[in-house]
């Protein structure tokens, strides 16, 4: 058995393994050293200077900044998304509704739209004096038009909303094709013993799609820690950095201010902290699997 | 360096009433240059002396002014070197695309380095890329007889680029920024331009009272307010030794009484109301059309303005630029002249002269008039807008440019970039009534304190 | 039907409604933007900023032809097919083995492996572009379809089999030692049985990968550098970075319509497979 279990192993692994090795692997590693030095990007050799950019970040108050917008997504983002996806997915599946299909299809839609389509959109969508959201804040009563994303108290959720707006979609479509595959029986059983759909949500369906939740609690965290492409697009970390997060503050120290050194820095603390918070996430949620 | 620009010189150089101007166009070719539609000078043909089939790489940033200016330079220096092949590319992401043939040693022969993602220059510098460009600053200049390069191009519009005495980048276009209405606007209502920050707060008053906001800004981007009202208020308030105070990082620059007094004056316009309500929530295009709707009377920008807003303006709007009022009207008609979209020569370029003999077909007298016709901007070039008729909006420029005698820059803008970003969110801050004048400079000069400490940057001198 | 809904208590007319109206009105805040970006590509900029919620007064058919023109949409179209669809299928191919004996294989490195691959999702990749740059150069890859394939591909593995190694994992092993007994050997197993039974997931990923790859920004800027090989998303950041300095909003977003149709196509078509896909993994239980 050892030995063409191998068989399998190795030629299934290898072909995955070198391309990832030879185009991640290589070119993070090498990026990863640029942590240690000094440079500004333009030139081959970088100056070494130890852990001299570790030191600095722990006392910059920028850094801190970002990585607590980053935290906020962090607990807001996944919960949220997986709430209401868990919902529409459950009413699709259990829920009787009419226009099934066309409700699956439909919620999808926003992961079509390529980000600067959504960036463009929400602008239009959050402008303070021709936006819809001013329109029904105006018919709600506000004297003022308000600046979603140009207000600092306002701007991170305004980019989170847009966040799981356009993942909702994604994670319907992964429930219910979990759901899907759990087996009708178990429902007609518990149906006929006079269980509602609350009950058979909480007793059937949460727990067999366990192992779904799990996933897509760790792709969501995995995307509320970078969050790059979505504040480029609509806020570059602005106004005054209140939506500034870790990516954001990468690219602006590496790009923007030719910092390549420090801004390699951290990058590699922003992978360190994705990657115990990855961990931690499966190690917290790992439950013995259902068998059924 | 301390030349300033003459009132004759800009006339010149606006020139749109100049007699015979459109000779330059239909001369006779000179004998050996191709297709050339002006006559070269013998000692102008190759000056520099390029080598026969050393080629040219360009590399250039495709933005709002487009490439055919770039292809029409091209043209010229194809035309006057039919020896030499020069090719153009456009790019967007100057800084992704470029940095590895900067490290590789293999950077392109001549660079638009402009747009959003730019290199920094402030890098550029520190670490030995450019070329110093005195050869071609002394070289002939291709169609102006009897003047080297450096004479054709506005004085002080390339004191930018000019690092411990040497000439680094060329800026090949030139703006001047201020407070932008509609006159169709003001002549209905009544309203006269006013002279004085004092009048222009009463103004307001009015324009408010009228139901329109007075003001509006391009609020996600701050830095429109800084280039295009506190910069011409410090200057007015503490001339040009407050301007190079902030540019030189002297200690408590920002803190000065003069200082103190233009922030102070610029958040009036917060204080008492006279900012559109949700301006901070719009991007610059955004905010550039509420104005152009009437929604709100002033907004301030550069001469770009125009051009970017073109397919939005209503017909018969008139946009013009006025100089941002002083506290009192002797300081009215100083503002801030921007020469912008900067062109590098590589140091490790393979054709180095080649780059360089670009850029003297680049800020040619015939390519400037292009730019002008084409895409109705202007280069620092004398003569550039000759035999060109010129908009509403860019005669009120250059009027303007011209009654300012040229104009003042402040440096530090490509210097530390960290500096101005501080500057950029503060001032996000204080027109939302979020800071007070002291707290806005309290930050700035922490900000600027920060950037004298780093050993890292490098520190120039506005002298 | 009707008689079956007249028959319910009211409590359960309620909680129906709810479901109803749920639905509906999540349908409607998907759909309308995309409705809206539709309609807007047949308007003037003029009607895009000064009425953005009002219908096109007349249908600018010529911001479709601008965009096609200036943005060069067709050619970007198929390079970007030639990159994507290889890409896809490298990536599903690769992926799902790897993803299978991470899950049903017990050995040494087994975890660490896993592990190594989920590191990989972490990292920006722009603080990546200057080395993948070199790598690239030295390979003999720049500016190759070739090259942009690979690191794709590469790119992508992590998330694909970081999901489809749990997928695996919830597949019934029964089947799987069932098929041993039968004689059939791992391969066997692996394409005949597993692969079939995977299929949902593989939909999942083949959507989820399309839509990154498709969208992918970052990676051709610095791999695909000459202008006769540039993918969509470059062609649309062209047009997109024109915006900053001349309002072409109307070709702006007729280009994004471009776009998004074939994707939406490319979702309708996988649309039907995951139905199909859904009642083979039926099978189970």
């Amino acid at each position: 058995m050892t030995k063409r279990k191998w068989h399998i192993i190795l030629p299934f692994t290898l072909p995955s393994l070198l391309l990832f090795l030879v185009f991640l692997v290589y070119p993070y590693g090498q990026a990863m050293y640029i942590s240690l030095t000094k440079w500004r990007g333009l030139t081959p050799k970088p100056t070494f200077v130890g852990f001299a950019n570790f030191e600095k970040l722990l006392g910059d108050t920028l850094f801190w900044n970002a990585l607590k917008h980053n935290l906020i997504y962090l607990v807001s983002i996944p919960v949220i998304t997986i709430v209401i996806s868990l919902y529409l997915a459950f009413l699709l599946t259990h829920g009787k509704a009419r226009f099934r299909k066309f409700y699956r299809i439909a919620f999808f839609f926003p992961q079509v739209m390529s980000l600067v389509a959504i960036g463009v959109l929400w602008s239009f969508i959050y402008h303070p004096t021709i936006g819809v959201l001013s329109s029904i804040a105006g018919m709600l009563g506000a004297a003022d038009p308000i600046a979603w994303l140009g207000n600092p108290d306002l701007a991170l959720g305004a980019v989170g909303a847009v966040v799981v707006w356009q993942a909702v979609g994604f994670y319907v479509v992964l429930f219910m094709a979990g759901m899907d595959s759990i087996p009708e029986s178990y429902y007609e059983a518990a149906t006929i013993d006079g269980a509602t759909r609350w009950h058979l949500f909480w007793q059937i369906t949460l727990p067999l799609l366990w192992d779904t939740i799990r996933t897509a609690l760790v792709f969501l965290a995995i995307g509320a820690t970078n969050m790059f492409a979505i504040t480029q697009t609509m806020t570059q970390g602005g106004p005054n950095r209140s939506t500034d997060v870790l990516s954001t503050y990468v690219y602006e120290r590496a790009f923007l201010s030719g910092k390549f050194g420090y801004a390699t820095a951290v990058a590699v603390a922003m992978f360190l902290l994705a990657f115990a918070l990855s961990i931690l996430t499966m190690r917290a949620t790992r439950r013995e699997t259902l068998e059924y | 360096m301390k030349r300033e620009l003459s009132r004759r010189n800009f006339l010149k150089s606006s020139g749109a009433i100049a007699a015979g101007v459109l000779a330059s166009q239909v001369m006779p070719l000179a004998a050996a240059q191709g297709d050339l539609p002006f006559e070269v000078a013998p000692e102008a043909v190759n000056p520099l002396g390029l080598e026969a089939g050393a080629n040219v790489e360009g590399i250039f940033f495709e933005g709002g002014f487009g490439r055919s200016y770039i292809d029409n330079a091209a043209d010229i220096f194809r035309a006057l070197h039919p020896e030499n092949e020069m090719t153009v590319e456009g790019i967007q992401q100057v800084s992704e695309i470029l940095r590895p043939r900067f490290i590789a040693g293999n950077p392109p022969d001549v660079i638009d380095n402009s747009g959003a993602f730019h290199i920094p220059m402030d890098s550029l510098v520190a670490d030995e890329q450019l070329t110093d460009l005195a050869p071609l600053m002394a070289a002939p200049a291709l169609d102006t007889p009897g003047k080297t390069f450096g004479e054709t191009l506005f004085p002080n519009s390339q004191a930018d680029g000019v690092f411990d005495g040497r000439q680094l980048y060329l800026n090949i276009a030139y703006t001047v920024s201020g407070i932008w209405h509609s006159q169709t606007l003001f002549d209905d209502m009544g309203w006269q331009y006013p002279s004085t920050w004092a009048g222009m707060l009463d103004l307001c008053e009015t324009i408010k009272s009228a139901g329109i906001a007075p003001w509006t800004y391009q609020g996600k981007f701050p830095q429109y307010m800084v280039f295009g009202c506190l910069m011409h208020l410090v200057y007015k308030t503490g001339g040009i030794q407050a301007i190079k105070d902030i540019d030189n990082l002297v200690d408590d620059a920002w803190k000065s009484d003069a200082v103190m007094q233009a922030i102070t004056m610029m958040h009036q316009l917060a204080d008492l109301g006279y900012i559109m309500p949700g301006t901070e929530g719009l991007t610059h295009t955004e905010s550039q059309a509420e104005w152009l709707q009437g929604n709100a009377a002033f907004i301030p920008c550069g001469t770009w303005l125009e051009n970017e807003m073109r397919e939005l303006t209503p017909a018969g709007f008139d946009m013009v630029i006025k100089p941002v009022p002083g506290p009192d009207e002797s300081s009215y008609h100083s503002l801030v002249a921007w020469p912008g979209e900067p062109y590098i020569v590589p140091v490790n370029a393979a054709n180095v002269v080649g780059g360089m003999e670009f850029m003297r077909c680049m800020l040619s007298k015939a390519n400037a008039q292009f730019f002008a016709k084409e895409i109705s901007a202007i280069m620092p070039v004398f003569g550039g807008s000759e035999g060109v008729e010129l908009s509403s909006a860019l005669q009120s420029a250059l009027e303007a440019a011209e009654a300012a005698n040229g104009g003042f820059n402040y440096l530090s803008r490509g210097w530390y970039s960290d500096l101005w970003t501080a500057v950029k969110n503060a001032t996000g801050e204080l027109l939302t009534n979020r800071v007070s004048p002291e707290q806005f400079a309290d930050t700035v000069q922490a900000a600027a304190d920060e950037v004298k400490a780093d050993d890292d940057i490098p520190k120039y001198t506005h002298a | 039907m009707a008689a079956e809904q007249s028959e319910r208590r009211p409590r359960e007319f309620v909680s129906q409604s709810l479901i109803n109206i749920s639905l509906f009105f999540w349908a409607v805040i998907v759909i309308l933007p995309l409705v809206w970006l539709l309609y807007s590509s047949f308007k003037t900029d003029q009607e895009i900023f000064f009425a953005p919620w009002a219908l096109p007064q007349t249908l600018q058919w010529e911001n479709f032809e601008r965009a096609w023109v200036a943005v060069h949409i067709g050619q970007y179209f198929l390079n970007s097919m030639k990159v994507v669809i290889p890409s896809l299928a490298l990536t599903l191919a690769l992926a799902s083995m790897t993803s299978y004996v991470l899950a049903r294989f017990q050995f040494f490195g087994n975890r660490t492996l896993f592990y190594l691959f989920m590191a990989g999702m972490l990292f920006p990749i722009f603080m990546a572009l200057v080395p993948l740059f070199f790598l690239a150069k030295d390979l003999q890859l720049l500016n190759t379809f070739t090259g942009l394939t690979l690191v794709y591909t590469a790119y992508s593995l992590p998330f694909t089999i970081f999901f489809l190694t749990g997928f695996f994992k919830t597949l019934p092993s029964e089947l799987h030692e069932a098929a041993l007994i039968d004689g059939a050997n791992e391969y066997q197993v692996f394409f005949r049985v597993m692969l079939p039974l995977a299929q949902p997931g593989l939909v999942t990923m083949a959507i989820f990968n399309f839509l990154g790859m498709w969208n992918q920004f970052i990676l051709p800027l610095v791999l695909m550098t000459e202008r006769d090989n540039y993918v969509l998303p470059q062609g649309l950041s062209f047009i997109l970075h024109q915006q900053y300095y001349k309002t072409d909003w109307s070709a702006l977003f007729a280009a994004l319509s471009i776009i998004m149709i074939p994707t939406l196509l490319v979702y309708a078509v996988f649309q039907n497979q995951i139905q199909k896909g859904v009642t083979v993994g039926a099978l189970k239980g």
